[in-house]
């Protein structure tokens, strides 16, 4: 079964879906629509790889490279994507969205213009290879997930990354006057031996202790 | 005029077509600027994905490194000095390779270089992608490197070899001698030159029927080698003027010269051009030595290839260990000043408040960029066009 990633209109698919969330969703529609979009993509791009054996010789390599690279992004993607929704952005999601971005950023219009060409021979009865028929829709489909991948990694990263920085500025404003801390200190044991109001013996162990 | 003699970051030095990145040392601004610019152990991620016209290629280096100072001894010689190993891998539309790859800086002037990476090409339905094979050197050719994936010529109809598959293993050693010279208060001028010598072997099915003489073409140094192994040398020079346009960023604009050279048939190409390179120091400290860069040049020596060719990229390196420091505190604003309400003056507006962001510390220039910029990542899937 073949699917043409070109047919995956993720942007309409998301606009269909916006009426239907309720105003908190709404707020966080743009996460999980890049993250189902990614997940939607990445179907695309696995599903549209040709199921026949006759492919050129190295081919099944370069199918390989490219699914790897999706996936990483997509990974990517779905990292950026819980950190920014729990606004707790971390380096590390934002550097691999950075760099998978990047790579994809590169590849997707590489494969729209150069990998539209046939990818299987034609045996002829005399054993003459001859190429077959050029196949747009997977140069398509491809460069145009690739591309979506990227620009859905890059955008949540960068979004996570002003978020990060916004965050690094705030906690630099905290005051940097000592505040009050939970823990004791300096705590100090010591014996009691006193007597109480009426007259009576008082035994006792003192605990004192010092908070900053 | 104050003459300094500094350090630039080192440079890999590689001939036409690129390669590795290079370890990552920031410019001459303070001692002990062993490792990014300062004095302690650090491990970082460098990523450059850069592509070229003529030939057609594009790839993608990410290093994953552990720098530590070497002599931390004070003195300019010593200030730069340092040690970095790190895993190294590539890869691009036909190949992938993995390996290490290590700096060592006993002078500031001075980058020892070492790299040992294993590979696996293939072929894709385009010009030059794949491995290769020649009869002879002679055979380095546009039509020789473009074969028909069918095996028969789309011309004559005529059987002809395939592109095929191919691994291997790559060593290299080099050096590179750097230095930079400050010409006033926002330029400098930086210099650097180096020399690596490649070992190359491979296997693959499609050298069982090569002739004696016969030979292979790689694509990422766009040279023919002769047998399942050969040597190869390679050098880069670079004269970059740099120009400060912002504390945290510079521009950097010259001249550059790589050269590839084959011992065994005694070939030579070389690639004479610019280079341009936007620089940004520090990105809030998420990232730092953010270079965009840009090479135009032209084959002064190659078998075939002729006319502009042109190289873009972007190169980053991010500090993962140790982590950002917090920044300072936000300088204590003096109180605003109130306007006066329908003054129609508007010289009377508030005072504009300084942003924290503003605060925080410049990071060091980097005088030459990193290899990876001087050597773009060339990895050819067409290599004909």
């Amino acid at each position: 079964m073949r699917v043409n990633a070109m047919s995956c209109d993720v942007v309409k698919m998301g606009n269909a879906m916006q009426p239907a969330l309720s105003s908190h969703a709404r707020r966080k529609q743009p996460i999980w629509a890049g993250f189902v979009a990614s997940l939607v993509l990445l179907l695309c791009v696995g599903t549209s790889r040709p199921a026949r054996a006759e492919l050129y010789t190295g081919l099944d390599a370069a199918f390989t490279m490219d699914a790897l690279l999706g996936i990483g992004s997509v990974v990517a993607i779905a990292g950026n994507a819980v950190t920014l929704a729990q606004k707790k952005p971390q380096r590390g999601w934002m550097y691999a969205g950075f760099i998978f971005g990047a790579i994809n950023l590169a590849m997707g219009p590489i494969i729209i213009v150069y990998g539209r060409g046939d990818i299987e021979p034609v045996v002829m009865p005399d054993g003459m290879r001859v190429h077959g028929q050029d196949r747009p829709d997977i140069g398509y489909g491809l460069g145009l997930a690739h591309t979506a991948l990227a620009v859905t990694s890059l955008a949540l990263s960068i979004k996570n990354a002003v978020l990060w920085h916004r965050l690094r500025l705030e906690e630099s404003k905290v005051n940097a006057e000592p505040v009050a801390s939970r823990t004791f200190s300096n705590v100090q044991l010591a014996p009691l031996v006193s007597r109480d109001l009426q007259g009576g013996a008082l035994v006792g162990l003192v605990v004192t202790g010092q908070t900053f | 005029m104050p003459v300094l003699l500094a350090l630039i970051v080192p440079t890999s030095a590689q001939a036409q077509r690129l390669s590795v990145p290079s370890p990552i040392r920031p410019a001459p601004t303070q001692a002990g600027a062993h490792c990014l610019g300062e004095p302690r152990n650090k491990l970082t991620l460098e990523h450059t994905v850069a592509g070229s016209i003529n030939p057609l290629g594009i790839g993608n280096i990410v290093r994953l490194g552990w720098c530590t100072p070497l002599i931390r001894k004070p003195g300019l010689l010593f200030d730069f000095t340092n040690f970095d190993i790190g895993a190294l891998f590539t890869n691009s539309p036909t190949d992938v390779n993995l390996g290490v790859q290590a700096f060592l800086s006993p002078l500031s002037i001075l980058v020892l270089r070492a790299e040992a990476t294993v590979f696996y090409i293939w072929p894709i339905p385009l010009q030059g992608a794949g491995f290769i094979t020649v009869n002879s050197p002679q055979e380095f050719t546009l039509a020789r490197l473009s074969p028909d994936p069918t095996g028969f010529n789309r011309m004559t109809g005529q059987p002809e070899v395939p592109a095929t598959t191919a691994y291997g293993g790559r060593v290299m050693v080099g050096m590179t001698l750097q230095g930079q010279v400050p010409l006033g208060k926002r330029l400098d001028i930086a210099a650097a030159i180096g020399a690596n010598i490649e070992y190359w072997s491979l296997s693959s099915s499609a050298l069982s029927g090569l002739p004696l003489g016969g030979g292979f073409y790689s694509a990422r140094r766009d040279v023919i080698l002769l047998g399942s192994a050969d040597w190869l040398v390679m050098s880069t020079a670079a004269l970059l003027f740099n120009i400060k346009i912002h504390r945290n960023s510079s521009l950097k604009i010259g001249g550059v010269n790589d050269l590839a050279y084959v011992p065994s048939h005694g070939y030579l190409g070389n690639i004479a051009g610019g280079l341009l390179v936007w620089n940004v120091a520090n990105l809030r400290q998420l990232a730092k030595n953010f270079n965009l860069f840009a090479r135009v040049g032209t084959f002064t020596h190659h078998q075939f290839r002729s006319g502009i060719t042109i190289a873009l990229g972007l190169s980053i390196v991010y500090e993962l260990v140790p982590k950002p420091a917090k920044l300072p505190p936000p300088e204590p604003m003096e109180p605003a000043v109130t306007a006066p309400a329908a003054s129609g003056d508007p010289s009377a507006s508030p005072a504009p408040s300084v942003s924290p962001s503003d605060a925080a510390p410049a990071a060091p220039q980097t005088a030459v960029p990193p290899a990876a910029v001087l050597d773009p990542p060339q990895p050819s899937p067409a290599a004909g066009r």
